[in-house]
């Protein structure tokens, strides 16, 4: 059985540990993306797990073939490997055509000839073949780098940042056209990014880093909806936060109840709710719902000490709402206790534009509210 | 490593030679000349490192973003005084200038003094003279590096600068100067060290030098070990030099900056200013090549056939094998160093490569007696084993023969060839390298494939300049050539020796002329290595 | 590094070493039965050529030379018994006296030579044998300098004789091997004060050759030089060059000391190496360089003076008279080269006459 082992991983530059006790699997024909932001140690795994960097500390298997140990300082060389690695800014030969970088790792080259030229048709750069490289632009520097990776055919592929150098606008077809190949060869491939909608996209497995550690490992939908830290509820963009104390199980938010039962009573707690996680409607109305949302049970109405208890509170106060297109972005006041308001941003589907100063209807959906303790 | 040790090995020698003790010679050296020696030094060192990186870099940077009449021309010859041997230049300039010299009988014939006492002129035998003429002779090595790498300059910086609101010179002092400026040191750095080894051209200006001070060291008070320690004291100062500016640049970055290349978009220049253009290139050029080539040229017209009569076309034969395989035994050993730094770049591999390219900056005749004690304890051993086991004797296999001269040329100019490659290769990107080994590429198989190909300007720059300067070098010559071997150099050198160079002024002829077109290969070759501006389809420009 | 990445740079190597032993290959073949003899030498080779070649074709032995300047002493040292030189050929007394000093010279028995060459020219053991004598004498300008006025090399340091004098640097090996000579004569604190007192007669730094010191001479920078006998007498003879026989015309030649102990004088000579492989050839080329032929091409083609009895002077050499020769031992003065060489710097006579 083939895929990529990665066992209790260290390593160090210059006394700073910059990968500590990571361990990765990678089944053939998976995809698993290793997350972070810069600095957080991805690229080296990367590096190290490819041979490129010496192994300190732990130990990689290539399928059942051990290729470094830290025990033994056995490393086998990168050539001998059988990998295939894809660097962010492509390292393709300027002096090599596109046909020539595609085929460099091919022995004899006939053997792949008319892959390449059926792999090349399809992604269009057909016309390019005996071209070089520089005058391709991006996206078709990104492809040869790709064709080239896998020419040989590797049992495990390494791809470092493979889309950051591309337009947005090409991003996308790109990473159809590159998840497609990569599941047409079935090779195990491991890939480093720090943008998460990217390895959303593209993984069959998200493995989040942070200052050298592994901090989450699993799917893109467990990533996302249920994140283990305020870490990684992070990563996906700017969230609306909410401090509370635990109270019978329970937080009372201005938007709702949120469940906190596996938190001790009286415990400080901070609320994470993305802006895709609230829901707005204009007073009196309920707000659309959505397929799996779970709508949090409305607080009891906030009573000012000391005053009579009137009704129940109309609505929250819209800072601004702006179109984004396929969304509207509602800024709006919440009411903390303190003189001064909390400002939470919701993304609504659609068109949704209140008038600054308005009212508005607002409640939570439970799954996108994460609680975590305040350390 | 290996190789980084038996380059080394010669200059370990000298330092072993310095540690035998010396007796007085240091106390007598204070007491006396050493404060003269210095300070002579540093003023040599400060007015031709001033004068090659101003006449250098301007030059360069005319001739890469100015448009002016001669420029093509100027491109490639303003590399041609690198092909005249310094003490060549200084006897025709003081011929030229002295009392007797064309100038001065002009401007007496003009003015109509009839003696010494009637005017006032300069005096040519002096530390400015010295001065002059190196710089004159040595600003080609700041010149080529400074226009590759004016070359190589991403446009699109220089055009952020004018957008930011700076004029051509601003953008010159404040963007481009700045990048270009480990390439000017370079030059620099090779320049002085050059000008630190020269013992003939000091001599002949009657200037005392650290390195005069060397030579009369080691033969008029018969002190080798004090002369050594000399050496070794001048060795540790280049590296104290080097090292600080290593320091100085440290920190920042001078990698590509962008890498999207299109033509260089040029300043014309009309009327006065490239009137004054072309002034500066042709100044050098003229006084650096121009004049000492048409000097010898007549005075080889009186003497050629003295020249002709000895064994001419042997010696030009001599030096160009010497020179040839001595520049291709540079270039290897200097790739095989930068890579093998480049794979292992651990701080002791670095040093060690350093140090053994450090020869450049010993004066010749020292760094011979180094190259000449390791090759005789080898050469002997070897006699002891054949004779102990075969029953010949193999004599002196390596420093009775010409490999001590090749070897000795590669030690000293492996400086040139590993500092090229070294600045060649770290242009690479280390991801080019990780491609060729994940694609299933050994490390040689990737230098072969990979850095090789890519670097292959570098590598003929490298080897025409080590070429060049074997063509001219002297001192390690003189002492490690086998008997009956004589090379246009030291053919010269016999006559030049006692100031007689009319009579072989068709021999340095020849070396002027042999240099012509290793740089014209040299100049032709900077200006096709430039990105974006290679053949076929490759003149494609990305923007 | 590795070993993998070695083997091209081994090979590379071994194939520089090939190549540059192929084309050494004629250079050094010990062919056996060719007669042949080598020889380091410090005269330039346009100068011994023709008495080599005369050599050979009388003697049937090859002479292969190389022309050496500095680091010959070095290189014979460090190839030990497989020293190729037979034979050095020097252009002073200092270079043989450090040879013998470093112990790498055989005394060599020869009638022949101990004939040729005068008792007090060569070693008393045949270490080493002088070939040529050479008179630094000084010239002296024809139209400012009366006659009369330099007597000895005293005369030089006189006050009286002004900012006039010409001279190449004070560390050139002639110029050391006259200072030695005086420090041999009168002890180094009367050489110093004499010293001290030429450098404040001095025109100009010390530069140049001393050829240039008569020319400087005829230009009018200064009135008086030292020089060896043989450039003024070459300059005067020279036809390819006749502005030289201007400067020469110029300048009247003074010998030294002849009221008290005679001019000095310097020696070009010969020696034979300890590991001399080729040494019987060896002796007979010493032999033929102090014999008639040679001895005669020496005073005829440089104007030096030949050491053996009765070899004829140049014409130029000879109108200029006889004179009386210091007979200090040269050995003498080869000692006192260092001593010389820190009094130059001790007084910075290189610094010229206004410092």
């Amino acid at each position: 059985m083939s895929g990529l082992h990665v066992s209790n991983l260290s390593h160090a530059f210059h006394g700073d540990d910059v990968v500590r006790g990571v361990s990765v699997f990678v089944r053939p024909g998976e995809l698993v993306c290793l997350l972070g932001p810069s600095g957080c140690g991805k690229t080296t795994l990367l590096r190290v797990a490819a041979g490129l960097e010496d192994l300190q500390k732990g130990e990689v298997h290539l399928g059942e073939r051990l290729v470094a140990s830290g025990a033994t300082g056995f490393n086998l060389p990168p050539e001998k490997r059988g990998i295939g690695l894809m660097f962010q800014d492509y390292a393709l030969f300027p002096h090599l055509t596109v046909a020539e970088n595609i085929l460099f790792g091919v022995k004899p080259k006939s053997r792949r000839q008319a892959w390449m030229e059926g792999a090349l048709e399809q992604m269009g750069l057909a016309a390019f073949a005996e071209t070089y490289p520089h005058t391709l632009s991006g996206g078709q520097q990104q492809r040869v780098a790709l064709l080239r990776a896998i020419a040989p055919e590797p049992s495990v592929l390494f791809l470092d940042e493979p889309f950051s150098g591309l337009d947005v606008t090409r991003r996308a077809d790109i990473r159809t056209q590159t998840l497609n190949l990569l599941k047409e060869t079935g090779v195990a491939t491991l890939m480093v990014t720090h943008d998460p909608e990217e390895a959303m996209f593209m993984a069959d497995r998200i493995l989040v880093m942070n200052h050298g550690r592994m901090v989450q490992d699993g799917s893109p939908d467990d990533i996302y909806f249920r994140p283990n830290s305020a870490f990684v509820t992070d990563l996906f963009g700017a969230v609306n936060r909410w401090a509370g104390i635990v109270t019978g199980g329970q937080i009372n938010s201005p938007l709702g109840i949120i469940e906190a039962s596996s938190f001790n009573e009286g415990q400080r707690v901070q609320v994470l709710i993305r802006p895709d996680g609230i829901r707005l409607a204009a007073p009196g109305t309920q707000p659309a719902e959505i397929a799996g949302d779970a709508p949090c049970r409305p607080a009891p109405p906030s009573v000012p000490a000391g005053s009579p208890v009137t009704q129940r509170q109309p609505g929250f106060v819209v800072v601004r709402a702006r179109s984004l297109g396929r969304a509207s972005q509602v800024a709006f006041r919440v009411p903390n206790g303190t003189a001064e308001d909390t400002v939470m941003e919701a993304r609504i589907p659609g068109r949704f534009l209140p008038q600054a100063g308005s009212l508005v209807w607002a409640t939570v959906n439970a799954r996108e509210a994460h609680v975590f303790a305040i350390d | 490593m290996a190789i980084a040790l038996l380059i080394a090995l010669p200059l370990l020698a000298v330092l072993f030679l310095a540690l035998s003790p010396s007796d007085d010679i240091w106390n007598h050296l204070i007491a006396t000349v050493l404060g003269k020696y210095v300070w002579t030094t540093l003023g040599l060192m400060m007015g031709v490192g001033f004068g090659t990186m101003v006449i250098g870099t301007a030059t360069a940077w005319l001739v890469t973003m100015c448009k002016f009449p001669g420029r093509k021309l100027f491109n490639w010859a303003l590399l041609l005084p690198l092909a005249v041997p310094a003490y060549v230049l200084a006897f025709v300039v003081t011929d030229q200038l002295e009392y007797a010299g064309t100038l001065q009988v002009v401007l007496r014939e003009i003015f109509g003094w009839s003696s010494r006492q009637d005017y006032w002129f300069p005096e040519i035998r002096s530390l400015p003279g010295a001065i002059v003429v190196m710089t004159l002779v040595l600003y080609p090595y700041v010149y080529l590096l400074a226009r590759a790498a004016f070359l190589e300059q991403s446009v699109c910086v220089l055009d952020v600068s004018r957008t930011l609101g700076n004029g051509p010179w601003q953008s010159f002092f404040k963007v481009a100067l700045p990048l270009a400026r480990p390439a000017i040191v370079i030059g620099m750095t090779l320049a002085l060290m050059e000008a630190l080894n020269d013992l003939g051209t000091v001599e002949f200006f009657a200037v005392n030098t650290f390195t005069s001070g060397i030579y009369d060291v080691w033969l008029n008070m018969s002190s080798r070990s004090g002369a050594a320690q000399l050496a070794s004291v001048l060795l540790i100062f280049v590296l104290t030099l080097i090292a600080l500016e290593r320091t100085a640049r440290s920190g920042r970055r001078f990698h590509h900056t962008s890498s999207k290349y299109s033509t260089l978009a040029c300043y014309r220049l009309r009327g006065p200013r490239a009137a004054l253009a072309f002034l500066v290139c042709a100044l050098p050029l003229s006084f650096g090549f121009l004049l000492p080539a048409a000097v010898l040229f007549s005075y080889s017209l009186n003497f050629y056939a003295e020249t002709l009569a000895a064994n001419y076309f042997q010696y030009v034969l001599n030096s160009l094998t010497l020179s040839s395989i001595a520049a291709i035994s540079s270039v290897l050993i200097g790739v095989f160093m930068a890579y093998g730094v480049r794979l292992n770049g651990s701080p002791t591999v670095r040093a060690a490569a350093r140090f053994a390219s450090i020869g450049y900056a010993i004066p010749g005749a020292i760094l011979a007696i180094g190259v000449v004690i390791p090759l005789g304890i080898f050469d002997n051993a070897l006699d002891r084993f054949l004779l102990a086991t075969l029953g010949i004797s193999g004599g002196l296999f390596l420093s009775g023969t010409v490999v001590a001269v090749i070897y000795g040329y590669t030690v000293r100019f492996l400086a040139l060839s590993y500092g090229t490659m070294e600045a060649s290769l770290g242009k690479i990107t280390p991801n080019m390298d990780g491609a060729a080994r994940t694609l299933g590429h050994s490390p040689a198989a990737t230098l072969r494939r990979v850095h090789l190909p890519l670097v292959r300007g570098s590598l003929l720059t490298a080897g025409l300049l080590v070429f060049v300067d074997c063509m001219k070098e002297l001192p390690l010559t003189l002492i490690l050539r086998p008997f009956n071997y004589d090379t246009l150099a030291t053919f010269v050198f016999q006559y030049a020796s006692d100031e007689l160079i009319e009579e072989a002024a068709l021999g340095a002829l020849t070396i002027v002329g042999a240099g012509i077109i290793p740089v014209i290969l040299l100049s032709w070759n900077i200006v096709n290595s430039r990105p974006g501006q290679n053949q076929d389809s490759r003149l494609k420009v990305t923007r | 590094m590795t070993s993998n990445q070695l083997t091209p740079s081994r090979i590379a190597f071994g194939a520089i070493a090939l190549v540059a032993a192929l084309a050494a290959g004629p250079s050094t073949a010990h062919a056996d039965g060719v007669k042949e003899v080598n020889l380091y030498s410090y005269r330039q080779p346009f100068l011994i050529q023709p008495m080599l070649d005369e050599f050979t074709k009388t003697t049937g032995i090859k002479v292969n030379s190389v022309y050496a300047q500095k680091g010959m002493l070095e290189k014979i040292r460090a190839a030990g018994t497989n020293n190729p030189a037979d034979a050095v050929l020097t252009v002073d007394i200092g270079r043989l006296n450090e040879l013998k000093e470093a112990g790498l010279l055989q005394p060599v028995v020869s009638p022949t030579l101990t004939a040729n060459v005068p008792a007090h020219l060569r070693h008393p053991d045949g270490l080493w044998f002088g070939l040529t004598l050479r008179a630094r004498m000084v010239l002296a300008s024809k139209k400012r300098v009366a006659e009369g006025t330099i007597r000895s090399l005293m005369d030089l340091a006189d006050p009286k004789i002004g900012h006039n004098i010409c001279m190449r640097s004070g560390k050139h090996v002639y110029n050391i091997a006259l200072i030695a000579s005086v420090i041999a004569h009168d002890g180094e604190a009367k050489a110093e004060k004499w010293l001290r007192g030429l450098k404040a007669n001095l025109a100009r730094k010390p530069q140049g050759n001393d050829r240039a010191q008569a020319k400087a001479i005829f230009e009018g920078v200064c009135n008086l030089a030292l020089a060896n006998n043989y450039y003024m007498a070459n300059m005067a003879t020279n036809d390819k060059k006749p502005e030289q026989k201007d400067w020469a015309n110029a300048v009247r030649v003074v010998f030294l000391d002849q009221d008290g102990r005679g001019q000095h004088v310097n020696i070009s000579g010969v020696a034979l190496t300890s590991t001399a492989k080729n040494k019987d050839n060896a002796i007979k080329l010493m032999e033929f360089l102090s014999g008639d032929y040679a001895q005669r091409m020496y005073a005829a083609q440089n104007h030096e003076y030949p050491v053996k009895k009765g070899v004829e002077w140049s014409d130029m050499v000879k109108s200029w008279g006889t004179f009386k020769v210091d007979s200090i031992n040269l050995e003498e003065i080869a000692k006192y080269r260092k001593a010389a060489s820190k009094l130059v710097d001790k007084v910075g006579f290189n610094d010229g006459p206004s410092s």
